[in-house]
């Protein structure tokens, strides 16, 4: 492994304990220290334990999930500029938020968010799949016009709705972590972990899936489950990142980008690479999205702020070996 | 071995088949050339053989078992096509590109070993391209890229090889190089290979065999020198021609179009 492989793995650990130090309430280093499991000190340990450190983990795994979608659907549709919201996911999410906002608030938002979102999805597949011809061009039209279907749709709720739910819809769209706590990480967990696990199975598949159906399966792959597999892995993952964090965008665009550039395209190397990137930027970005003034910025506000200046230098630095 | 049997295919909805009552058996260690001209039928057939296209009628067999019946693993175990250079999404290293023959042979939830990675090196040494392992397939010329794709064939080891075109985008001397590598390897490891070609002259410098085909029909299956004539070359590509005898070799040379 080189050196750059070992410090994208090591960077969530390192990047996630430093953002333990950092928040609105005043602690000392010592404090957090003290905090941590073991420790004794109480006023701090309620902050620590039950503030930071859950909402550290949920940025990462959010990240994680995120980040390993797009690296997974870029190679399963052999486009480096696709994201996780391609089949529609982040469309659906929001109109499952919009939706428990507006009219249905007996009901959790994060469990309409997930729903919705895999419904757009199963309506982008089951569009895409009618359609024939070449799955993965008819998809990827099915998806555009199921995001344009739900986007008017949401649109269409935040004009029926009062200011104030219209403020908390617009502030979930944003994607935040400011409401992190325990159950929050486990179910994040256990989608990064449904979603996440068969896409590092199976990764070095996405290689062959890449070159296209036919060369795919001339290698031996079984083209259509294949992709249905993937497809339904990152479904998982990133409609559960979004229903506890709301669309947080760019990382899943341009973290698989980083980690090929810097460490080439193989899925065996840049899945898992791409995985843990995605984790130390959300963390990095979750923490400067609460530390860098006195109030919340929302956190896909920072990703598109600090990523696109980022992106836009490591893509001028590198463009003699530009690999997408 | 490779069996065709009565095989018939068309597009969905097109009024005439690609492909009528095509029939032919491939032995080992021979070069079978599919000539004919832009539309003819070739790469319908070599696609149908290869599995990816199903035919109406007839069928084809790989070593005895009906290619329609076969997984996708399995089949990718028996024959290794070879397409044309279509351009890739990702900057992946020619290693990977070669490692990626072993698909069929890794276990469903394993990784390529060490074991595939000889085996991928060995491919590469094969074809001569051994000293561009690390280099981007992007970024290669595109006689390297398709004596890459060669090597992929070759590390899935499988007994038949199955060619589109493999030098339709080189020049002269890539082309003569690519296509003489292929035969030797063939006829060296025993393995029956098929592919497509344009260009009768081609097909009389490479192939053991030549099927000859017009409006997917067969309309001549033989040595090069008997199936590519003055008559078959008039018939086929609708081209008025001589066969010339230069050195032991047979060239077709064009008259003049009118």
């Amino acid at each position: 492994m080189t050196l750059k492989a070992v410090l994208i793995f090591v960077a969530p650990l390192v990047i996630g304990v430093a953002a333990l130090f950092v928040g609105a309430y005043g602690l000392a280093p010592s404090d957090v220290i003290a905090a941590l499991p073991g420790g004794r000190s109480a006023a701090a340990a309620s902050v620590v334990r039950d503030v930071r450190l859950p909402r550290g983990i949920l940025a990462g795994l959010g990240g994680a999930s995120l980040a390993g979608s797009g690296a997974t659907l870029q190679a399963v549709f052999r486009n480096p500029l696709v994201d996780p919201f391609l089949l529609g996911i982040s469309s659906g999410a929001a109109l499952g938020c919009a939706i428990g906002v507006g009219f249905l608030p007996f009901l959790p938002v994060p469990l309409l968010a997930f729903l919705f979102g895999l419904g757009a999805v199963a309506l982008t597949w089951g569009l895409g799949r009618g359609v024939g011809g070449d799955d993965r061009l008819s998809m990827v039209l099915a998806g555009v016009v199921v995001s344009a279907l739900f986007t008017a749709l949401v649109s269409l709720v935040k004009v029926m709705v009062d200011p104030l739910r219209l403020q908390s819809i617009v502030f979930w769209l944003m994607g935040s972590f400011s409401l992190a706590n325990w159950r929050h990480v486990a179910i994040a967990g256990t989608g990064a972990a449904i979603g996440l696990v068969p896409m590092i199975l199976f990764r070095w598949r996405l290689n062959m899936l890449s070159l296209g159906d036919e060369e795919a399966a001339g290698l031996g792959i079984d083209v259509r489950r294949m992709r249905f597999l993937f497809v339904a892995a990152t479904t998982l993952a990133a409609a559960t990142a979004v229903s506890v964090s709301g669309v947080v965008g760019w990382i899943g665009l341009m973290v698989p980008h980083l980690v090929r550039m810097a460490t080439g395209p193989d899925h065996c190397r840049s899945l898992p690479l791409s995985i843990a990137g995605g984790a130390a930027f959300m963390i990095a970005a979750d923490t400067l999205a609460r530390s860098l003034v006195s109030w919340e910025v929302p956190v896909g506000i920072v990703t598109a702020l600090a990523g696109a200046p980022f992106f836009a230098m490591i893509m001028r630095r590198g463009r003699s070996r530009w690999a997408p | 071995m490779i069996a065709v049997e009565t095989l018939t295919f068309g597009h969905r909805g097109a009024p005439a088949p690609v492909l009528r009552d095509i029939g032919f058996t491939l032995a080992p260690g021979q070069v079978t050339t599919l000539l004919g001209p832009n539309g003819s039928g070739k790469t319908s057939l070599l696609r149908c053989v290869a599995g990816h296209w199903r035919p109406q009628a007839g069928r084809v067999l790989l070593g005895g078992d009906d290619v329609a019946a076969l997984s996708a693993r399995d089949r990718a175990k028996r024959l290794a096509l070879v397409p044309q250079d279509q351009g890739v999404a990702f900057s992946y290293s020619v290693r990977d590109m070669v490692l990626m023959g072993r698909g069929p042979h890794v276990g469903p939830f394993g990784m390529p070993g060490g074991a595939d990675r000889d085996m991928a090196r060995q491919a590469l040494e094969a074809v001569g391209i051994a000293a561009l392992a690390d280099r981007d397939i992007r970024r290669i010329s595109g006689g390297e890229r398709q004596l890459a794709l060669v090597a992929r064939a070759l590390a899935q080891a499988t007994p038949a090889l199955l060619l589109d075109e493999p030098t339709s985008h080189l020049d002269l001397r890539n082309q003569l190089a690519v296509r003489a590598r292929i035969r030797d390897i063939g006829r060296d490891r025993g393995l029956t290979v098929l592919m497509t070609l344009h260009d009768p002259n081609l097909a009389l410098m490479f192939a053991d065999r030549v099927l000859l085909l017009k409006d997917g029909r067969v309309v001549a299956d033989d040595r090069p020198d008997r199936a590519i004539t003055e008559s078959t070359v008039h018939a086929v590509y609708g081209v008025a021609a001589d066969v010339r005898e230069n050195g032991g070799r047979r060239w077709i040379v064009p008259r003049d179009m009118e």
